[in-house]
């Protein structure tokens, strides 16, 4: 009888069958096949006209300013955002009062408003005027004589962002508890070392995935310029020039959203990337790498 | 004959939305090109003036005008007693509304009620032609006109083509553009009717009104009028004497 208990019969195991998952996945995949038989074979998408413009020279061009507005506002956004972060959270009641108000403004009106009002801006201050006050003019600039719808395109966009980064960094820095500056001090650390090796660090890794949401948000923001209007980016050539020319709207949204795409997903490469690195320690989780090392030191093996 | 400060800057600013072809719009390289850029550049030029185009909202055109960003307007305003309370115009080609369809099919602009129409938003087909025809539909007990308002007349257009709305409707020169483009697959219903003059737009007041009046009436002197709207396939609304704020209605 204790021989019985001493080898008990082996178990059949078996992985557990999940057959409606294999039918969900047959029946989802026949109705994409359905879908993209159906948009391959339908006139109305236009494909020779999509396969001649995808490449197209002017489509390009749009494309390359669609990110250079896309870059540029967000760097603009992220520094105005940080100083705004700061004013606050800064103990001075002005710069806590003027940076809410930046933010009731800004983050309050849609941002297709604040770019027709950037549009009308040269219209609204016809010229600006650098001097003493009610004195001696230094600079004159004639706002009417110039044509400048990228840079108003520009301001627009990178000044309604600052007020979301603004925010989000806020929250980054709020998120590093106090504990962390309190020990910071008490090792000697001045303000402006604790911020940068003890609350900035710490306050990335909160920080880092919402402002990849904000880069890619942008990225698709930049197609509201048009009210401006600055016309020379993905969406205005696409659309407005192109589209506009040949009578044939669908294939050439089909090209702006084929670049938007291809775009957005560099970016979401990056941000995996730039969140792993910021995340280092933050999870008891081993990495594989961090395991394989333990596993070979107990079996023996040397470090590599 | 031009007002001073132009004259000193040499050049004449213009206010321009596009698209609209064939009157506005981009060619391949980018370009403003159309029926409206052609005469413009014509104008500017008996007037000894380098002509600048600044790509506007169509709303912000008049407004800018006043503002003084822009010397001129140009984007197939039609001159109305309305918008002459704000500007004055100088016209230069008669518009007036027509209606196409898918080859075969007989919708009368006349009887549209429950019909779908598609309209580029903002236009005066949108704003009035449409909204006075339903109501007579409506007034006679009859169903209502779907009216289709899009954002560019591109996609108004590619509606009827693809079978989403029954006709279109826009100033004739666009329709008649459009048709060109749309090789085979829309139609001409009638003929033009409710005309209209274009005009270019300018500050309320200004010397520059008559400048570009006696410019055109040189251009139609000798012949160049003609030519430029002959290019552009919209030689049917060629008129014989410009005149300042000449709305019909």
């Amino acid at each position: 009888m204790s021989d019985d208990r001493a080898t008990p019969a082996p178990i059949d195991a078996v992985p557990l069958r999940h057959p409606w998952r294999w039918v969900t996945a047959a029946a989802i995949l026949v109705i994409v096949g359905l879908f993209l038989w159906g948009a391959a074979t339908n006139p109305a998408y236009g494909w020779s006209t999509y396969r001649e413009y995808l490449f197209n020279e002017r489509v390009l061009k749009g494309v390359w300013n669609t990110l250079q507005l896309t870059v540029y506002s967000m760097v603009i956004a992220i520094i105005l955002g940080v100083v705004l972060a700061v004013m606050r959270l800064s103990p001075n009641p002005v710069f806590r009062w003027v940076a809410w108000v930046y933010l009731w403004i800004f983050r309050g009106t849609p941002v297709y408003v604040q770019l027709v009002f950037w549009g009308l801006f040269p219209t609204i201050y016809q010229n600006i005027q650098l001097g003493v006050p009610f004195g001696p003019s230094l600079l004159h600039i004639d706002l009417q004589n110039l044509s400048f719808p990228f840079l108003l395109a520009l301001i627009g966009l990178a000044l309604n962002e600052a007020a979301y980064m603004a925010e989000i960094i806020r929250a980054g820095i709020s998120s590093v508890p106090e504990g962390q500056t309190e020990a910071s001090i008490a090792l000697g650390m001045s303000w402006a070392m604790t911020m940068r090796r003890t609350v900035l660090p710490q306050a990335m890794r909160v920080i880092i995935p919402p402002t990849g949401n904000e880069v890619i948000s942008m990225l698709k923001t930049t197609s509201l310029v048009t009210a401006v209007p600055y016309t020379m980016e993905l969406y205005g050539i696409t659309s407005r020039e192109i589209a506009a020319r040949i009578f044939e709207p669908i294939p050439l949204l089909l090209v702006a959203a084929t670049w938007y795409l291809a775009a957005t997903s560099v970016l979401m490469v990056g941000q995996y990337y730039l969140e792993r690195y910021f995340s280092r320690g933050a999870s008891r989780k081993l990495t594989a790498k961090q395991l394989e090392a333990l596993a070979k030191e107990q079996i023996g093996e040397p470090h590599p | 004959m031009v007002p001073e400060d132009i004259k000193a800057s040499g050049k004449l600013i213009i206010g321009v939305n596009i698209p609209y072809a064939p009157n506005e719009f981009k060619d391949a390289g980018g370009e403003i090109v159309g029926f409206d850029v052609d005469l413009m550049n014509a104008i500017a030029e008996t007037l000894g003036l380098t002509p600048e185009y600044r790509e506007s909202d169509f709303g912000k055109i008049i407004p800018s005008i006043q503002g003084g960003t822009y010397n001129v307007g140009m984007s197939s305003f039609t001159d109305t007693k309305e918008r002459e309370r704000s500007v004055d115009f100088v016209t230069y080609f008669s518009a007036g509304t027509l209606w196409a369809q898918r080859p075969g099919d007989s919708i009368d602009p006349d009887n549209a009620c429950g019909k779908k129409v598609a309209v580029q938003a903002t236009t005066h087909q949108e704003t009035d032609e449409l909204p006075t025809k339903n109501q007579a539909c409506l007034d006679a007990g009859k169903p209502a006109i779907e009216i289709m308002a899009f954002d560019g007349q591109d996609a108004a257009t590619n509606a009827v083509v693809l079978g989403q709305a029954d006709a279109v409707s826009a100033d004739s020169p666009v329709v008649l553009y459009a048709i060109k483009q749309a090789d085979g697959k829309l139609e001409q219903i009638g003929e033009v009717f409710s005309s209209a003059p274009y005009g270019w737009p300018v500050a309320k007041g200004s010397a520059l009104a008559a400048a570009l009046q006696k410019a055109l009436e040189h251009l139609i002197e000798t012949g160049d009028y003609e030519t430029i709207a002959t290019n552009w396939g919209v030689e049917q609304g060629m008129i014989d004497k410009p005149v300042i704020n000449g709305a019909v209605n």
